[in-house]
């Protein structure tokens, strides 16, 4: 059950949605919670936010490649308006970008095959309003691309799940929409001969070995294949060569495209789980997660792995002993869905950046008015 | 009030005798940093060597109340690593490079490790830390990190806080916190990143892991000549709106121009009203296209001239002649005042229009040098120590450009940081709730206040008592 706030004071039964149709409004509702002893916010709270009403755009000037909206729009809505004047924000979900920026920025789950070069929703951020546990809205940041003033807030509620308070208002800082990439696309049996293509690919441009001529970049494993999707900018004529002598379909697989940053990401895997490595231990976990035969996405360079459809697997400990063995050396694992049908490995200790959150949120929070902090999610 | 005799005593059980200077001519140059019309005289200085050495001293100060504030190389511009009867933690001997991984593209560094003395160890792997302060030959990571620093090649590889994937740190009772990791990107919320231009008013960074970039393959340098200010400032909107993004967009003028010829002779013409050395990087194919559109741009909008370096040492020549235009005013003038604001991209012309307007009022000569792809100005505002009042009207002639930057829709402080500086301007940019909360944030992990006190914020502020931090009135700096 939803309610629209502005008009009634009817509240939901717990567990419900609240829709403010204004920004006023969601001061009022946090005000009126603390009367009413009941917490809005994060999942575990009476009552979570629905901010999509919320999706004015504040202020746009193209020359100043600045976008500042509220953040009930979705990222795809500020994909087109950016997209408009020529400009582009790199950024990117697994998603599909339907989700308002309420909730993509609450949960972070902003790394895509773009995070290779242009990293995740906090390197686009300059400025951001959210509501304190008072209901007064409090902004960090500026509408300018540079800005050395004050504390910056958006990387502390950015992923932190409503839980230190509702972001209304986000600026971010854009680029000019880049000339029209080449995508590839190619297939294989197995991962070796994509991430050897990978790894060729990047010794290619510069005189010391080293290059980036990737600005995208996804391994998957899907519907039995194996396909490597890729966006960059070195002419089609040189990337055809990058394939060398790999034993690869790459029949569809170059083509130019118009706006780069949409093509394909939709169709990636939604994830169950998020494995986080480093790059060099990219090839051998890919390798021993094709002999489980599950469904993922990779992001090589970031060092992510994503893996989809665990309901469909009917052999589990196998996966299991492999994730114990990656937290062993160091990985992280990221549940991204309630109700795994795996077990994670138990982390030994809280991560001093868990342990530090939670006393962000006792010191911005002291009454837990957002609801408790999910920091098992993170 | 001085230090007491026991707490010195104390310092030195931890880092042992020599390693703290207590003597007035050692303390003199602990007194300011790049920012010398602030200055306060520490109490002592002390040079600790580990994590663990900082961690000890910050809780003996903490225990005896005595402020205490981390520096670095003291190149900062906002008087922020100043500590007045304090303890000054100068991180000097932690400057090693304590691991490089190529392939994983990350290093490990101590906090006094200086952006040149970095780069000279990963660019033999191609591989380079992206922020580069025009003082990157002395200043250092744990500076960078302190105040989120950039410089010119920021407005296509953005700032510190875009560079750094976790950190060592230290908070004033003296407990470490080891943040982040090595992995190129992360997600979920980021203390680390938070505390990146915190200027050190919540913990100490004793130990950094950057991220490393591939060195461009490939770079083409340019410098367009204008014979007025403003076709300077509209060319760079109109590189930009082209769809250009160079690595580097700076502009000098007139009286910059002239500084830098005097001294260094980089090139630039004497009688230009404003230069702009344009940078492009990356695939060469792509940069070919990409410097056609930018000399198109740049001859439309009216260029006197305009030059492509041929060769390696054309191109240094013209970044020396920019990142050395501040050191270069010296000489032409006695002393200068650098004032570092922020606009929208699209304000460029009317700000340097208020600018020079600014001058005028004051009577002072004003020369430009400015990150102008990212709309951050460092107006060098020329005045005669020798007049008493001239430090004075040289402050209120940056507060004055300050406050129009912010009627612009910009920002007070564009890198390096509001310090002491500007902490009374900085209730001009934000609210009272906004600074409450950041005060929160400050006093939740420096409870007590000794770390770095007075900085950012109002003097004394608490959480909630912020409303009295109006801006300096005009003429208080005289």
């Amino acid at each position: 059950m939803t309610t629209e706030s502005s008009t009634t004071s009817v509240w939901p039964d717990p567990g419900g949605l609240l829709q403010p149709r204004e920004r006023s409004r969601v001061g009022e509702l946090i005000v009126k919670a603390r009367s009413r002893q009941v917490t809005i916010g994060s999942s575990q709270a009476t009552y979570r936010w629905d901010l999509s009403r919320l999706d004015r755009v504040v202020s746009f000037h193209a020359p100043d490649m600045i976008l500042t909206v509220e953040t009930g729009l979705t990222l795809n809505a500020v994909k087109d308006i950016v997209e408009a004047e020529k400009l582009w924000l790199p950024l990117d979900t697994p998603g599909g970008g339907d989700l308002s920026l309420a909730e993509y920025l609450a949960g972070d789950d902003s790394l895509s095959w773009l995070s290779h070069r242009y990293g995740s929703a906090r390197d686009w951020i300059v400025g951001l309003t959210a509501l304190d546990d008072q209901g007064r809205e409090v902004t960090s940041g500026a509408r300018v691309v540079r800005n050395a003033s004050g504390y910056q807030l958006a990387p502390l509620y950015i992923g932190a799940r409503d839980g230190l308070g509702p972001m209304v208002e986000v600026s971010f800082r854009l680029l000019p929409l880049p000339v029209p990439a080449t995508i590839v696309s190619l297939k294989a049996d197995n991962p070796d001969q994509l991430v050897v293509i990978w790894q060729q690919s990047c010794r290619i441009s510069h005189p010391s070995g080293r290059g980036e001529p990737w600005e995208a970049l996804r391994l998957e494993f899907v519907n039995g294949r194996w396909r490597l999707d890729g966006m960059t900018r070195f002419p089609p004529e040189d990337v055809a060569t990058w394939k060398g002598t790999a034993d690869v379909d790459s029949n569809e697989t170059i083509v130019v495209a118009k706006i780069p940053a949409r093509e394909g990401q939709e169709k990636a895997l939604k994830s169950d789980i998020q494995i986080q490595v480093l790059p060099t231990q990219i090839p051998e976990l890919l390798t021993s997660l094709h002999s489980l035969d599950v469904e993922l996405t990779c992001y090589p360079a970031a060092g992510i792995i994503r893996i989809g459809r665990l309901n469909e697997i009917q052999e589990r400990s196998p996966l299991e002993s492999l994730l114990a063995a990656v937290a062993e050396k160091g990985g992280r694992i990221r549940p991204m869905t309630e109700d795994l049908p795996v077990k994670l490995p138990a982390p030994e200790s809280l991560s001093a950046d868990i342990v530090l959150s939670k006393r962000v949120k006792q010191i911005l929070d002291p009454d837990g008015i957002f609801g408790p902090l999910p920091v098992e999610q993170w | 009030m001085p230090i007491p005799p026991s707490l010195i005593k104390k310092l030195r059980r931890i880092v042992g005798r020599k390693q703290v200077e207590t003597g007035p001519a050692e303390l003199l140059v602990y007194e300011s940093d790049g920012l010398r019309l602030h200055t306060a005289r520490p109490g002592c200085v002390v040079y600790p060597a580990s994590t663990d050495e900082v961690s000890q001293l910050v809780k003996v100060c903490c225990q005896a109340g005595v402020p205490f504030v981390a520096r670095g190389a003291g190149t900062g511009l906002s008087g922020g690593a100043i500590c007045d009867g304090g303890v000054i933690i100068q991180l000097s001997r932690m400057n090693r490079v304590l691991a490089v991984h190529p392939d994983d593209r990350y290093a490990v560094v101590q906090p006094g490790v200086t952006n040149e003395y970095l780069n000279l160890q990963t660019r033999g792997h191609g591989l380079e830390f992206a922020p580069d302060p025009s003082s990157g030959v002395s200043c250092t990571i744990g500076g960078n990190v302190a105040e989120d620093a950039g410089g010119p090649h920021t407005l296509k590889y953005g700032v510190t806080h875009n560079h750094v994937l976790g950190q060592t740190v230290v908070f004033p009772d003296g407990e470490t916190a080891t943040l982040g990791g090595p992995f190129p990107v992360s997600t979920g919320p980021s203390f680390s990143t938070f505390l990146i231009g915190t200027e050190g008013t919540i913990a100490i960074t004793t130990e950094i892991i950057v991220r490393l970039v591939p060195v461009a393959p490939a770079v083409v340098t340019m410098l367009a000549i204008y014979s007025k200010v403003a076709d300077a400032t509209d060319a760079v909107s109109g590189i930009l709106t082209a769809g250009v993004l160079p690595a580097a967009l700076e502009m000098i003028d007139h009286l910059c121009i002239q500084a830098v010829e005097a001294h260094l002779k980089a090139g630039f013409p004497t009688d230009a009203a404003a230069v702009l050395i344009i940078e492009l990087d990356g695939e060469e194919t792509l940069m070919k296209r990409e410097a056609e559109i930018v000399a198109r741009v740049c001859r439309g909008q009216g260029t006197a001239a305009f030059y492509t370096a041929e060769t390696d040492e054309e191109r240094l020549r013209l970044w020396q002649g920019r990142k050395h235009a501040a050191g270069a005013l010296g000489k032409i003038t006695q002393a200068f005042y650098t004032n570092d604001g922020v606009v929208p991209r699209s304000r460029l012309t009317d700000i340097f229009q208020a600018i020079y307007r600014i001058g005028d009022k004051y009577g002072l000569r004003i020369g430009n040098m400015c990150h102008a792809g990212d709309g951050v100005i460092h107006p060098q505002i020329l005045f005669d120590s020798d007049d008493p009042q001239g430090p004075g009207r040289a402050m209120d002639c940056s507060r004055d450009i300050l406050l129009a930057c912010l009627e612009m829709g910009g920002s007070i402080t564009g890198e390096h940081g509001v310090g002491v500086e500007k902490r009374g301007y900085i209730d001009q940019m934000y609210s009272a709730v906004d600074l409450a909360h950041m005060i929160r944030l400050r006093d939740g992990f420096n409870p007590g206040g000794c770390l770095n006190p007075g900085k950012i914020f109002p003097n004394n502020a608490k959480d909630g008592e912020t409303g009295s931090a109006a801006s300096i009135p005009p003429g208080a700096g005289e």
